[in-house]
């Protein structure tokens, strides 16, 4: 993966690139949401009076008048800053008319909190369209951000137009953990286990996991079918990324829900980590609470961590 | 008569986050340097559009909605 997605973002309000700001490198992600919060309040808030303004005219005009006028006018971030201020409706109205390549631009620049009217007014095909598009540029920073604003119909849409690959890298930029269990709602056991081999295929285990960390508990078997499906070839390489990452809080849980036989494959890969590393997993088991259904796991972890 | 340069503390609405707090005084008005200048760009892009947008505004509505913006 690449540039961490919060600084990303940080660097798109600020109008810069992520080279640019290598010294927040250290800052945790959290803190810099937090920080990207401020950001995003201030350039909103810092011309509210104008930009309330402007959503008043809007209101005097035609649709067909405003998509000419934020197209070839305001263009994408105005349009973006702008969006909030107009009747939800009306903004969904305009939205409709404009070109795809240009809706997308705005998309990138919008914060979905303040447009959450809009989004929610307009219809799937428009979401899939932009979706679609927004995979195509590979910017999995914008559909990452906004998974949490769409309801069940248009997410589905908007999923239903990205591939495997696209789909865990939007997953791996989602700005709202909390939203993640919504989107496996939307996917069949059969398409999650197509992510897992998309997931070996292009070493994408790191998002993979990070999404399996906010799963709902219930959530956890249908992942540990899906990875049934996929192929046990892909065991050793998710035990390969929890290492790297440090996601075992992701995997343990996933890995206690599998078969016997599948868990005798994971164990073998674990008897290949580092002894330090497995008494910290035997730890986090415990804590988490399922050590006990991990089996022949738990006893290639002891094996070490004794 | 040149002014202090505006702190990043000065520019954001509340408290900094502990991490962005810690950064070295560079970094930090690195930062607040960068935006201020979004700020600027977003304030003069607003007004220029608000005005170009009038040619595309029908005539008899140019009016009412160079008072709804304030032109």
């Amino acid at each position: 993966m690449t540039a961490r997605p919060e600084i990303e973002r940080i660097a798109r309000l600020l109008r810069l690139r992520p080279d640019q700001l290598g010294f927040l490198h250290d800052v945790d992600d959290a803190e810099l949401m937090a920080f990207r919060s401020q950001l995003t309040d201030t350039l909103f808030d810092a011309h509210a009076g104008v930009l309330t303004r402007l959503g008043s005219a809007a209101k005097l005009l035609p649709s067909p008048v405003l998509a000419k006028i934020a197209q070839h006018v305001f263009g994408p971030l105005l349009c973006a800053r702008v969006a909030g201020t107009i009747d939800p409706g009306k903004a969904s109205e305009v939205a409709g008319r404009l070109p795809v390549e240009f809706l997308t631009d705005v998309a990138v620049e919008l914060d979905p909190r303040r447009v959450e009217g809009v989004v929610g007014n307009l219809p799937d095909d428009l979401i899939a369209d932009v979706a679609r598009v927004l995979g195509g540029r590979q910017d999995w920073i914008t559909l990452g951000q906004f998974v949490g604003f769409l309801g069940e119909s248009p997410l589905a849409a908007a999923i239903g137009v990205l591939d495997d690959g696209q789909l865990l890298r939007a997953a791996y930029a989602v700005d709202s953990p909390h939203a993640i269990p919504a989107v496996v709602d939307v996917l069949g056991t059969d398409r999650l286990s197509e992510m897992f081999t998309a997931a070996a295929r292009e070493d994408l285990f790191v998002a993979l996991l990070r999404l399996a960390s906010h799963l709902r508990d219930d959530q956890v078997p249908r992942l540990a079918d899906a990875i049934m499906i996929a192929g046990r070839g892909t065991l050793d390489q998710l035990v390969a990324a929890a290492a790297t990452c440090g996601h075992w809080h992701a995997l343990l849980p996933m890995a206690a829900a599998l078969p016997g036989d599948a868990k005798a494959d994971v164990a073998e890969a674990v008897r290949e980590l580092a002894p330090e590393v497995r008494a910290d997993v035997v730890a986090l088991a415990t804590s988490l609470g399922v050590l006990d259904d991990l089996g022949p796991i738990a006893d290639a972890l002891a094996e070490r961590a004794a | 008569m040149a002014t202090a340069r505006r702190t990043l503390g000065e520019r954001v609405t509340g408290e900094l986050p502990d991490g962005i707090a810690a950064l070295g005084e560079d970094d930090q008005q690195y930062l607040a340097d960068a935006l201020g200048a979004a700020k600027r760009s977003q304030r003069e892009e607003l007004a220029a559009a608000a005005e170009d947008s009038l040619r595309y505004v029908p005539k008899l509505l140019r009016g009412p909605v160079r008072k709804a913006v304030g032109l």
